[in-house]
């Protein structure tokens, strides 16, 4: 017998089909002979006569069958060989894209470590209006109409030593959607260059609606709301009276805290306590 | 032996290439969920980050607020501007500053303040402390004692969390 890989000659009954020179296996009987052994080994008479004379891709096969074993040598060297080309292929697609993902992640941390906690190289339009102006501001705009001062610590004794509450008039008008770039962040309350939150909404109110300043804001007054008008509360020095209220612009689509896009700010007088402070009542109410 | 080669070829370019993939995507993790995807590189959150100026002094004497200047001192009130030039608020107006001098005991930021009964819980606690929103400068002051004789001294202070310390030059008017 021939080794279908090496091409040795050797005795197939010696050596039971393994090749002395290469070890590989060949099989000596041919694929009908296997056949015919199953058909012996289970008692099976049936002889496929239909079979054979079904199509001529059938008689290709039986051909082929009947080509002795020796024969697929090379065909099987191929199939290996085509195999070992696909590795090569899924190795390099495997590289390119290992490539490809890590300088997109090595750009993404750089760009990560740049806007990081280090400075800011751009700088925030600072963007000043007058008392009563409407201003575009995100998808709406916005109108900073007066400050009142609501009360201080003689009429007011838990606020603290040598401050006052004032409040901040506000209407803004929105396109109404329950969405995120609705948002307003709370403003801040600039006095002599010291600046302060504004105080929540929740805990305002009660007070703003004693002292007659209602509705309070919050942020949210413009999410679903198509326009908003209330007042803004605020500690600040009990002899403060020209503040600065600022508004930060956001676009609420970045994930982290939103990307501030401008600050607009307006110069107001402290008006008397004597004005009846009552805006406006928002849509909802 | 051709195949074997290929093979080997094969092997090396798949282990690099998983290896560079798995990397890759670590930084892609790391940068997505908020750090810079270096290790030890910070985070990108955004952070404020505050840049102190001297802007003058003041002298006060020697009592302040009902306490005595320790002997051989005065108090004095050093103004400053402060410029935030992150992009998030500073919860205060200013970042710490610490003091040095020639001598370690050349200016004192610290005193003790005679007891006080305990006060009472204000109205809108919290809202009186003074903040910084980015890309706004503000002002802010500190009361320091300073050593009879000392006419500067330097302030040291980070202006955030995970940044080098930053000295500024103090010469008292």
């Amino acid at each position: 017998m021939r080794c279908y890989n090496c091409h040795k000659n050797f005795d197939y009954e010696k050596y039971y089909g393994i090749c002395p020179k290469c070890g590989c296996f060949n099989q000596q009987e041919t694929r009908e002979e296997r056949h015919e052994d199953l058909h012996d080994r289970f008692g099976d008479s049936y002889d496929h006569k239909e079979e054979r004379h079904q199509g001529a891709s059938d008689s290709r096969m039986a051909g082929v069958s009947e080509e002795p074993r020796r024969t697929a040598g090379p065909a099987g060297r191929k199939r290996t060989g085509s195999r070992g080309k696909g590795l090569l292929i899924f190795s390099v697609i495997i590289f390119a894209a290992g490539i490809a993902v890590l300088g997109s992640g090595i750009r993404a941390g750089l760009l990560a470590a740049a806007g990081s906690a280090a400075q800011s190289d751009e700088t925030v339009p600072l963007i000043a209006h007058e008392a009563g102006e409407r201003f575009d501001f995100q998808q709406g705009s916005l109108q900073v109409l007066e400050a009142v001062k609501l009360a201080d610590r003689e009429t007011l004794p838990g606020l603290e030593e040598g401050m006052q509450l004032i409040a901040v008039h506000v209407a803004g008008e929105s396109d109404g959607e329950y969405e995120d770039y609705n948002r307003i962040r709370e403003p801040y309350l600039e006095t002599d260059g010291i600046f302060r939150y504004s105080i929540s909404a929740h805990e305002f109110e009660p007070y703003g609606q004693i002292l007659g300043a209602r509705p309070a804001l919050d942020g949210w007054e413009l999410t679903g709301e198509s326009s908003c008008d209330g007042w803004y509360g605020f500690v600040t020095e009990a002899d403060a009276q020209e503040i600065r209220i600022w508004f930060d612009e956001y676009d609420w689509s970045d994930w982290d805290g939103g990307k501030l896009l401008a600050a607009h700010c307006v110069d107001l007088q402290i008006e008397g306590p004597e004005t009846e402070a009552e805006g406006g009542l928002t849509d909802a109410e | 032996m051709q195949n074997r080669g290929r093979t080997l070829v094969s092997v090396v370019f798949l282990v690099i290439g998983a290896v560079f993939l798995a990397a890759g995507l670590i930084f892609w993790v790391g940068s997505a969920g908020g750090g810079t995807g270096f290790f030890g590189m910070g985070s990108a959150e955004k952070e404020a980050y505050c840049v102190v100026e001297y802007l003058g002094s003041e002298e006060i004497g020697s009592s302040y607020e009902g306490v005595q200047a320790d002997e051989g001192y005065s108090f004095y009130e050093l103004r400053f501007s402060v410029r935030n030039e992150g992009n998030r608020e500073a919860y205060r107006e200013m970042p710490y500053l610490y003091y040095k001098g020639e001598n370690y005991d050349d200016v004192h930021d610290y005193w003790d303040t005679p007891e006080e009964p305990e006060e009472e819980e204000v109205l809108f606690a919290g809202y009186y402390e003074p903040c910084l929103p980015p890309g706004r400068t503000g002002t802010a002051s500190q009361v320091v004692q300073v050593k009879d004789g000392v006419s500067k001294f330097t302030a040291v202070y980070a202006p955030n969390y995970d940044s080098a310390d930053t000295e500024l030059g103090i010469v008292l008017s």
